[in-house]
């Protein structure tokens, strides 16, 4: 479903991205894994499309498209959705309103027929429960003044209403406490199928020990510098990530192996 | 126009007029005192970030009388909000038009309706009021007002009487070749503890170059309570001036709500006197200016006594090549202890070729006062459209959303809901429905 290749990204002139590749088939759920600052978020925002990171080389082809080609909008609309890592407060716009015409502006890129108010109303509660949201959210601004577990509550409710094929989840565990991550995990064990791939991006192990990912791989200095099964989550707990480090100097091998 | 000219014109007016002797005394100072004034310059404070010359250049006629012909009958009937259709005054050219009003049921001593028939039937008690309130005799476009308007609304609300219902004075201009001045004249004096919701409207039918020049006086004595909008909607080739005065007695409270999108320059200001102790005024603004329009908004905020409060939050959106002024202005008095005063303005610009002049001004003259102002310009946040567009909207949708969201802060403010949807259409009118690329074509 997703294939990114020798992908190359600067941001204010400097390179953070150093030649990534990946692929993820449909079904399968991908943990990327790394310190601070390895370029984790950066590779999240660029599948997003975020303007602001600049693509110097390397392609990424999702379903045969190329991605990297795609307006932000076209390739939510083709079933790409990024939960961010800091979700944007939106002042003045109500959530479930926003969220009403996202879906229908999907509706309408899929040929099918928007929903109108009473059918979404239905739909959205339905979501709110799944993430186990309170019905007040739907009708109050997009992010403002929610905590933090608030607003990746709501990215989790986003990702459930347009059910995207490709969900990359940027450190959607970070800043929780332990019954949103539960919630968060149940949101995306939930959303688990063959037709829909995700890709996890997080900093602890501590998510993956309620999703189980079919891969875990490890980015550091702009590159994935190792790639395991799930064990491979544990395993980074235990001897932190100075050990990426040094297999990766040690060597690159290793990562390439393992990739194919 | 000179002021040569206005005298002249003065002169023909007025020898036409039959009127009380102490109407015609306050008009012959009024034309003499714009005569030494002039029309406003860009060395006045007051004015500059607006030039007249635009204004200045047209030799503007006074409108002759006019009927109520079925497209002004259309026209009212379109603007006319459904909370006001049994109680709405309007004039068509300056002048109160009986046909076109529904005047609603007052109590007694109470009256709504046309300030001409007001002056005619009871002189003193209007007279009393009249050109009594703000800065009336230093400001240049009231007092030419002053000397030439026909009529008006005239509200009074004796001690503690309520109007029920929300009352609609609505100005339509006709803007009919070659160019025509109208200046509507309206004075609402709500007595102590009396209650009052008002909206004026502006509005014009034709687009021939046309200028208002419209008054408002607002009395508010102890304990009163006034809400008053006031919507301009002209049409983008006319000239807009609008002075509202308030003056405001003992524990009263004044809130007002002033939209502007029409014309192609207004000038809208709103000067309040806090002349009473616990008395406390609440100014909203909207502006939403596209192509070459040039919205100016002044506030002036006088905190004379202790205990007063003042509010303030205008907000404008300029797409285009538009610009836009916000002149705010508090002054707090040596007397005026405790006094609390905010003040923000916050300017969205929407294209890289419109502009904003933002000018909050404090002056404190108390030691023991909270005062604060805040002012900003700036573009859609880039972080929040990328987020929209991240989950499948449209950039002029994405865009439309966040400007809306912008807007939101004030209009949730407003409690007609005629208005509200009337303003939130206005915006999207303006700004998204092809309007962007319509405005394009003009912009060259």
């Amino acid at each position: 479903m997703l294939d990114i290749r020798d992908l190359h990204v600067r941001v204010g002139g400097a390179e953070i991205l150093k030649g990534i590749d990946l692929k993820i088939g449909a079904g399968e759920v991908h943990a990327i894994m790394g310190p601070n600052g390895s370029g984790k978020s950066t590779l999240t925002q660029v599948l997003a499309g975020n303007p602001q990171y600049e693509v110097t080389r390397g392609e990424v082809l999702y379903e045969g498209k190329e991605l990297l080609k795609m307006e932000p909008e076209n390739r939510a609309r083709e079933g790409v959705f990024l939960a961010f890592q800091y979700p944007v407060e939106i002042p003045g716009v109500n959530n479930a309103y926003f969220l009403k015409a996202a879906l229908n502006e999907i509706r309408a890129h899929r040929g099918k027929p928007p929903l109108d108010a009473m059918e979404f109303l239905e739909l959205l509660r339905e979501k709110l429960k799944l993430v186990g949201m309170d019905e007040g959210f739907k009708n109050r601004p997009v992010n403002q003044g929610f905590s933090g577990g608030e607003k990746k509550r709501n990215e989790m409710l986003q990702l459930a209403v347009l059910e995207p094929k490709l969900a990359i989840l940027d450190e959607t565990d970070s800043g929780l406490d332990i019954d949103a991550l539960k919630a968060v995990a149940q949101g995306v064990n939930a959303m688990r199928s063959p037709q829909r791939a995700m890709l996890i991006v997080t900093h602890y192990q501590r998510l993956l020990n309620y999703i189980t990912p079919d891969r875990v791989h490890v980015l550091a200095e702009g590159r994935i510098a190792l790639t395991g099964g799930p064990k491979l989550a544990h395993e980074l707990e235990a001897k932190g990530y100075d050990w990426v480090r040094k297999q990766a100097l040690a060597g690159r091998a290793l990562a390439g192996k393992e990739k194919t | 126009m000179t002021p040569e000219s206005c005298v002249a014109l003065f002169e023909r007016f007025a020898g036409a007029r039959k009127e009380p002797e102490g109407l015609m005394t306050l008009r012959r100072e009024a034309i003499a005192r714009f005569s030494e004034l002039g029309f406003p310059t860009q060395k006045l404070e007051d004015w500059k970030y607006t030039g007249l010359k635009p204004v200045v250049e047209h030799a503007f006629e006074l409108a002759p009388e006019s009927q109520a012909l079925p497209a002004v009958r259309q026209l009212a009937e379109r603007v006319i909000f459904k909370e006001a259709l049994k109680s709405h005054v309007v004039f068509i050219d300056g002048v109160y038009s009986k046909e076109l009003s529904t005047l609603p049921r007052v109590g007694p001593g109470a009256g709504v309706g046309s300030l001409w028939n007001a002056l005619r039937i009871e002189p003193e008690r209007v007279l009393k009021h009249l050109g009594r309130y703000g800065l009336c005799g230093a400001d240049a476009f009231t007092a030419l007002n002053t000397a030439f308007y026909r009529d008006g609304a005239f509200i009074y609300l004796p001690a503690g009487t309520s109007l029920e219902e929300l009352v609609q004075i609505v100005y339509i201009s006709l803007a009919s070749s070659p160019g025509t001045m109208t200046q509507p004249r309206t004075l609402v004096v709500a007595e102590d503890e009396s209650r009052a919701r008002l909206v004026e409207t502006y509005v014009t039918l034709g687009d021939g170059p046309s200028l208002t020049n419209a008054v408002t006086e607002i009395y508010l004595g102890p304990g009163a309570g006034v809400v008053h909008y006031r919507v301009q909607e002209e049409s983008l080739t006319g000239y807009h001036i609008g002075s509202t005065h308030v003056w405001q007695g003992a524990d009263s409270t004044f809130s007002s709500f002033s939209v502007a999108t029409g014309a192609l320059l207004a000038k809208t200001s709103t000067r309040v006197i806090l002349g009473e102790e616990h008395s406390g005024a609440r100014l909203m603004g909207l502006y939403l200016a596209h192509g070459g329009q040039h919205l100016d908004n002044q506030t002036f905020i006088s905190h004379a006594k202790p205990h007063t409060t003042s509010r303030q939050l205008y907000k404008g959106i300029l797409d285009g090549n538009s610009t836009a002024v916000f002149n705010g202005k508090i002054i707090v008095e040596r007397e005026a202890q405790k006094t609390d005063a905010l003040q923000k303005n916050k300017t969205l610009l929407l294209s890289d070729r419109a502009s904003c002049d933002t000018r909050p001004q404090l002056e404190i003259f108390a030691d023991d006062v909270k005062c604060a102002h805040g002012a900003a310009v700036g573009e859609l946040d880039a972080q929040a459209l990328f987020y929209l567009k991240s989950r499948g909207m449209g950039d002029d949708s994405a865009r439309g959303l966040l400007t809306e969201g912008f807007a939101h802060e004030v209009i949730d403010d407003i409690l007609i809901e005629g208005l509200k949807a009337r303003v939130s259409s206005m915006l999207r009118q303006k700004f998204f429905n092809g309007g962007r690329a319509r405005h394009g074509e003009v912009d060259g």
